[in-house]
């Protein structure tokens, strides 16, 4: 993988894993390199694949967090690792 | 007393990798988007023709296709910031009348079918809400 391309995943890695769910958002950038930077990975990359782990339980615990405390902050969470992680679903389908 | 080594060592835990409690800054981010952008053809004239290519479909017996297709084209023409509002509201807002009413119609007895359905539309309704977000 490109050394850039690594470090912009590597960044959406950082910032998913590292937020605040109920007190930080999820900045507009890490949604937006989410949406280009996937599909121009190799899908039988492993750092790809640990990053979908990653995300999927992310976003359960995103759903949990709004589900107890349902605020702007919480919803704006919930629906950006949704987002990404339906474009990550589509990178391993496509 | 540090070795040649262990100098080495902690000059590498500086850097970005290594540094596991810092949030990525917004410029960070913009240095690989930038780099995607430069490697990266933005057209939404293929976009706009999917559309009506894919909304003539027979939805029940193509869903597969329809789901992955429609969502790729919106991811990879990075729909929410190259569409205008009228062209957002014309063909996400009234097209999803298709895959709702499909939805609805076969739900109940083709789980799998319906699941592909909701599946495009929970997906549009996230792209569609993420494009208020930036408005």
């Amino acid at each position: 993988m490109d050394v850039t391309l690594m470090r912009l995943a590597l960044c959406i890695d950082k910032e998913i894993s590292s937020i605040d769910l109920e007190k930080e958002t999820i900045s507009e950038v890490c949604v937006e390199s989410a949406l280009m930077l996937f599909d121009k990975l190799n899908k039988r990359d492993e750092k790809l694949v640990k990053l979908a782990n990653k995300l999927h339980l992310r976003c359960s615990e995103a759903k949990r967090v709004f589900n107890r405390n349902p605020t702007e902050i919480t919803e704006h969470n919930y629906n950006s690792l949704i987002l990404i992680g339906l474009t990550l679903e589509m990178t391993f389908l496509l | 007393m540090c070795s040649i080594g262990t100098g080495y060592r902690i000059k590498e835990k500086r850097t970005f990798i290594a540094d596991e409690l810092r949030r990525p800054t917004q410029k960070e981010f913009e240095e690989g988007l930038e780099f995607l952008i430069a490697t990266n053809q933005i057209n939404k004239d293929p976009l706009l023709s999917c559309f009506d290519s894919l909304f003539s479909i027979n939805i029940t017996g193509c869903i597969f296709d329809y789901e992955s297709v429609y969502l790729k084209y919106l991811i990879e023409n990075r729909f929410v910031k190259h569409l205008t509002a009228d062209e957002v509201n014309d063909m996400l807002v009234a097209n999803l009348t298709k895959p709702i009413n499909a939805y609805s119609r076969i739900r109940d007895n083709e789980k799998i079918v319906g699941r592909s359905c909701w599946k495009v539309i929970n997906g549009a309704r996230h792209i569609f809400n993420s494009y208020l977000i930036r408005k």
